[in-house]
């Protein structure tokens, strides 16, 4: 039973998290200038919800946190309160606050005492100023204020239970002492369902009662009872002084209240991920099955081929409707940002200003969760190093407050996260000079800008004079590269002095499945992604050519690529001289394409990402891998990693990477 | 993990193989590598199963004999024959891959033929003997004794940090 509560608590704590997030969200969205009473709406939902969990529970800190917070909201819902900077600001810091009580709880951290104060106080002064009318929306609490009427009032209520009302966790004994506390009450229950004793299901709620109630605290304070079991049974509350029935029948769905609460479940994803894997071995499976079925069965019955090609159909769709389970918006990582800038901004002195765009784009859940963390370290770093203070920006000619914009879009199969920022830029010269004392590259090295750009990626590289607890102990970008590499994602830096720079990450959509075209080289078969393929050229031979000190080149519509041999990068084979040989021309990122020369393709299909790094050290050159239809495995190329590995195969110099130069040097 | 384990036909024993109450004791699984017998700790066996090929790795050390597919996993196959210094193994559909946990990862290990599960008495564990002027073998952590013949206990976290460390100098040295 423990391990029920518990699990409801997980459930709550993560409900708190989103309605944490909605806060944050309309919030900023007001800040923004946005105004409609269904952003108010939105957030006073939020907070309520928070409110009325937290009650039942007994965090008894967030309680009366989140009451003064959702009085305060009120009383913008009904327009006592305008929504004014002002209050935005303070609000914004609750939500922080609360977002801190929240976490307490669900961490079993102690949170010093009093921390709520200062937030509490701003509130109650919001709140303070219209006190009177302050609304009694407190379910648990004994004693509520005087109502505005003040008139005794007869209320005549019907509380008939759903048949799961217990399971949802709810007691009627609680409703009945809390009716009680509002007035002289008089209780008939009603027996009507009870079934015969051995059809009795004794976890079931069968019983339901009539309540006579006489109060003066108002309509609203006998509807606060029912708070809790709204939507676990059939209710009716009727006022008798004027005779009117409001019936409130409350179904098990809720009303549909827009983008947040679009019924959802709450799966493990442990639950999903062994789905995603079993749909992967039945594609497999089923890829297997085909091949036998084609070679010796397929004249002898057509049918069975048929329902074969619908399998394979189901098989992929199966797959498919998996991998967008998966899938989430990324916008449950944006919608923290605003945050972290704000207590940037705060312990920097520094005005930020942040803007996102594309909080909609999906991504799966597991780059999702990776990407929490360098995200918000580059955010970091622009407020820390990138933007400057104010009285620079002005000397600058810059507006005072420093933008950082985060955006996400889907281009092809790849996910583009930028973060930018239009502060100072990269110090070149700083940059080179840090480099050159910590002995990453030789005092004469000839770097271009954009190398002296990516010296930040090396290990152990930090710019700020001092170490400051927001960023600066230098293991910072190498550490976001690797993240984002482990990802089969990459990561590139724009920076233009005096105008800001920007960090490009760019990312798998799925860590699950790519469309792939299968080639061979040796007697392996590897899997290369369609994306990076941009053309396929059989007779090559005709078109390539050595160049001294650099190696072979490939003319590709009067350009020059650079020419590489699969088989020579991976130590397999020697250089394939075989007449079939195919010319892959691949993208590489930074713009650049080579032309990988395999011995034959295979064919093209959509692939499922194996992981190989949870059972073995990454190997150069290779993303992931897959598992062919013939049940073997097939290694998944990555085309950048193997340009760069054809350089330090030590046949060529390239300018780009920096890492094999300065170990040369 | 448990649900993971899977008995195939090269597995002798067929109940009941946890490991005894009695802890003086200890259950290993025997296999062969050339003539010599060689053991690892029961508990670390996922599964046993024949020698279907493997994918292979560029670049890697010779050791590492590729990858294979274990029900949707990505598993390394490591050549204990060339892993002992003793030479490629030219394996055979009669060759066995011995399915390890070592820590989080799970590794094959490519040998001759699983021999046997055996119970040693603790005390039948001898330490590898120093030997004067020579590096100890690293590989091992013991020799079981009161058996038929002498069997070596192949101490696997070495198997796969010996892995990492050259992988690294390699890398650092290209």
């Amino acid at each position: 039973m423990t391990d029920k509560i518990e699990r409801f608590k997980t459930m709550f704590l993560d409900e708190c998290d989103e309605h944490v997030r909605t806060l944050e969200r309309t919030l900023s969205a007001m800040r923004g200038g946005a105004r409609s009473q269904e952003l108010v709406d939105d957030a006073f939902r939020a907070i309520h919800s928070v409110k009325g969990g937290a009650g039942m529970f007994g965090f008894d800190r967030i309680v009366p946190f989140a009451h003064v917070f959702e009085a305060a909201l009120d009383c913008v819902r009904v327009g006592q309160i305008e929504v004014s900077a002002d209050f935005i600001a303070v609000a914004l810091r609750a939500t922080d606050c609360l977002s801190d009580l929240v976490l307490a709880v669900s961490s079993n951290a102690d949170l010093a005492l009093g921390y709520e104060n200062t937030a509490l106080a701003a509130l109650s002064k919001l709140v303070g100023l219209t006190e009177q009318s302050a609304p009694q929306t407190h379910g648990v609490r004994k004693e509520t204020p005087e109502t505005l009427s003040g008139l005794t009032e007869r209320f005549e209520i019907g509380f008939h239970p759903h048949a799961h009302l217990f399971k949802r966790a709810n007691e009627p004994l609680f409703i009945v002492r809390q009716l009680q506390g509002l007035g002289p009450l008089k209780v008939t229950t009603d027996q009507s369902k009870l079934p015969p004793l051995a059809e009795l299901q004794p976890l079931d709620s069968y019983l339901g009662w009539h309540f006579e109630l006489e109060t003066d605290k108002g309509e609203q304070a006998v509807r606060d009872v029912f708070q809790f079991v709204e939507g676990d049974c059939d209710l009716t509350i009727q006022r008798q002084r004027d005779e009117v029935a409001i019936p409130v029948v409350v179904s098990d769905h809720k009303p549909n209240l827009g983008e947040s609460t679009i019924s959802t479940i709450r799966v493990e994803i442990d639950r999903i991920d062994r789905l995603v894997n079993l749909a992967g071995e039945i594609a497999i499976s089923q890829a297997l099955v085909a091949q036998q079925i084609d070679q010796s069965l397929s004249n002898v019955n057509p049918r069975l081929f048929q329902e074969l090609s619908q399998l394979l159909i189901h098989t992929q769709n199966l797959q498919d409707s998996v991998m967008a389970i998966r899938a989430q918006p990324i916008s449950t990582i944006f919608d923290r940002m605003p945050r972290l800038v704000r207590e940037l901004s705060e312990q920097t002195h520094k005005k930020i200003i942040m803007r996102t765009a594309g909080e909609n784009t999906e991504i799966d859940k597991t780059v999702i969760e990776q990407l929490s963390d360098p995200i918000m370290h580059m955010i970091r770093n622009a407020a820390d190093h990138g933007i400057e203070s104010a009285e620079e920006r002005t000397a600058a000619g810059k507006p005072e407050g420093g933008l950082i914009h985060l955006s996400a879009e889907q281009r092809g199969s790849r996910i583009v996260i930028e973060i930018s920022d239009d502060g100072r830029g990269i110090d070149r010269e700083k940059v080179r000079q840090k480099a050159i004392a910590k002995n990453l590259i030789s005092a004469d090295a000839v770097l271009s800008s954009e190398d002296i750009d990516s010296l930040v990626f090396l290990p152990g590289f930090s710019t700020a004079e001092h170490v400051t607890n927001i960023s600066g102990r230098g293991v910072g970008m190498d550490v976001v590269k690797r993240n984002i590499q482990k990802l089969g994602g990459r990561v590139s830096l724009r920076s233009e002095p005096g105008r800001g720079s920007t960090v490009v990450l760019t990312l798998p959509l799925t860590l699950a499945v790519l469309e792939g075209m299968i080639v061979r080289s040796g007697v392996e078969s590897y899997v290369i992604p369609i994306s990076n393929i941009i053309e396929c050229r059989t007779s090559w031979q005709k078109d390539a050519g050595a160049v001294p000190g650099f190696g072979e080149v490939l003319n590709v519509r009067g350009g020059y690529v650079s020419l590489v041999h699969l088989g020579s990068v991976f130590n397999t084979t020697t250089p394939s001289e075989h007449a079939h040989s195919v010319a892959i021309i691949a993208e590489i990122e930074g713009g650049g394409q080579m032309a990988l020369i395999v011995d034959e393709i295979i064919g093209q299909q959509q692939v499922v990402i194996k992981n190989i790094t949870d059972n073995l050290d990454p190997v150069p050159g290779i993303a992931g891998a897959t598992i062919l239809g013939d049940g073997r495995v097939a290694l998944i190329l990555d085309a950048t990693e193997i340009a760069k590995l054809s350089v330090s195969n030590g046949k060529k110099s390239n300018s780009t990477d920096i890492q094999y130069r300065r170990q040369v040097a | 993990m448990i649900q993971n384990r899977r008995i195939t036909d090269y597995d002798q024993v067929p109940h009941g193989i946890a490991a005894p109450e009695d802890s003086t004791v200890q259950q290993f699984v025997s296999f062969l590598v050339g003539e010599q017998q060689y053991c690892v700790d029961i508990m670390a066996v996922r599964e046993i199963r024949a020698w279907t090929g493997a994918t292979s790795l560029p670049n890697s050390p010779s050791y590492v004999r590729g990858v294979i597919n274990l029900r949707g996993t990505i598993v390394p196959v490591i050549d204990l024959r060339m892993r002992f210094g003793q030479g490629l193994t030219e394996p055979t559909p009669g060759h066995v891959v011995v399915i390890v946990a070592i820590g989080e990862t799970q590794n094959g290990l490519l040998v001759d033929g699983v021999s046997d599960i055996v119970t040693v008495n603790r005390q039948d564990i001898a330490p590898i003997p120093d030997m004067e002027g020579e590096d100890k073998n690293p590989y091992f952590q013991g020799l079981i004794t009161g058996q038929e013949k002498l069997m070596a206990l192949v101490a696997l976290d070495q198997l796969v940090t010996q892995r990492m460390n050259e992988q690294i100098s390699t890398s650092a040295a290209a």
